[in-house]
């Protein structure tokens, strides 16, 4: 699978390099980060520009970003979140996001685009169906991508000979982070819950 | 029932973030080892690529894939195999041994 994509970017080049941070915000299984450190590798070696490779995947994953917030927001991602959030069982889990989007939503926005990656396309509906303001959006949006793009184009340009194994070492240490992420914030609801229920 | 929900999911985050550490500790041991050796040659990889990367000189490679001198094609190696008509094991093979007879460093 990854030789088969790899083969695609020694083939088409950048285009293939934009397609696949583009289809990632979608959170389709493609591994964008192997890619882009392809293209990296490619620069070093001639084969590709370094500044082409970047702005081929920056626009890819701004472009798959901004589909998703403006799908959310307008083609009905605000109205089925209020629609939830009229309802009992879930109203209050989602209002808590909501509220804490509003307050960090930038940072939010931003981790979840390099660091927190696996979260990047549900924050992006999330943001969408809130309504969080576009412009933040946009901003948080650009620095976070320039950030992941940055990575690890030059760590496929500086590495080159083993891009799949570091590319392999930096997704599991990605999803430690993300998991391990999202068990703090539910043991925190869970403690905040006990301390309510005595 | 909302607590059942939030502890389910708490004791699939924990799962999931010891497993994903274990992976990643499995892959420091991996980066750690100074014999770790160099990733084998693969048919995604291009001229270029393999000869900075395997750091052997331009004109032995060239000389295996049937290139010009100064011919160095963006293409992998399993589309120059395909236009030659041969089996992309083959250059694989010989390009491997290219790079196990240069001197080490």
């Amino acid at each position: 699978m990854t030789d088969t994509l790899l083969l695609l970017v020694s083939d088409y080049g950048l285009l293939v390099i934009t397609l696949a941070t583009l289809l990632s915000c979608f959170a389709l299984p493609m591994p964008s980060s192997l890619m882009m450190m392809a293209g990296g590798a490619f620069s070093a070696s001639g084969d590709l520009v370094l500044w082409q490779v970047c702005v081929a995947a920056f626009c890819g994953a701004v472009a798959g970003d901004q589909i998703g917030y403006l799908m959310a927001r307008h083609w009905g991602g605000d109205r089925l979140w209020a629609r939830l959030r009229g309802r009992k069982a879930s109203a209050r889990l989602l209002e808590q996001a909501e509220s804490l989007l509003h307050k960090r939503g930038g940072w939010a926005v931003y981790l979840t685009r390099w660091l927190f990656s696996p979260l990047g396309p549900y924050v992006n509906l999330i943001a969408g169906a809130t309504r969080m303001s576009w412009p933040r959006f946009a901003l948080a949006d650009l620095l976070g991508e320039v950030t992941w793009v940055t990575i690890y184009v030059t760590l496929g340009y500086a590495f080159g000979s083993q891009i799949e194994e570091l590319s392999d070492t930096l997704g599991n240490v990605i999803g430690a982070l993300t998991a391990g992420m999202i068990t703090f914030l539910l043991g925190r609801a869970l403690w905040a819950q006990r301390r309510v229920a005595r | 029932m909302k607590r059942k929900f939030l502890l389910v999911g708490f004791a699939l985050a924990a799962v999931l973030t010891a497993f994903f550490i274990v992976r990643a500790v499995m892959f420091m041991i991996f980066w750690m080892d100074p014999e770790r050796g160099m990733h084998p040659v693969e048919p995604w990889m291009t001229p270029r690529y393999i000869a900075r990367v395997y750091d052997i000189p331009r004109e032995a490679l060239q000389g295996i894939l049937a290139l010009a001198p100064g011919e160095t094609p963006r293409v992998p190696l399993e589309k120059l195999a395909a236009q030659r008509g041969i089996g992309v094991e083959v250059l694989l093979e010989e390009i491997q041994a290219l790079i196990d007879a240069q001197p080490p460093q």
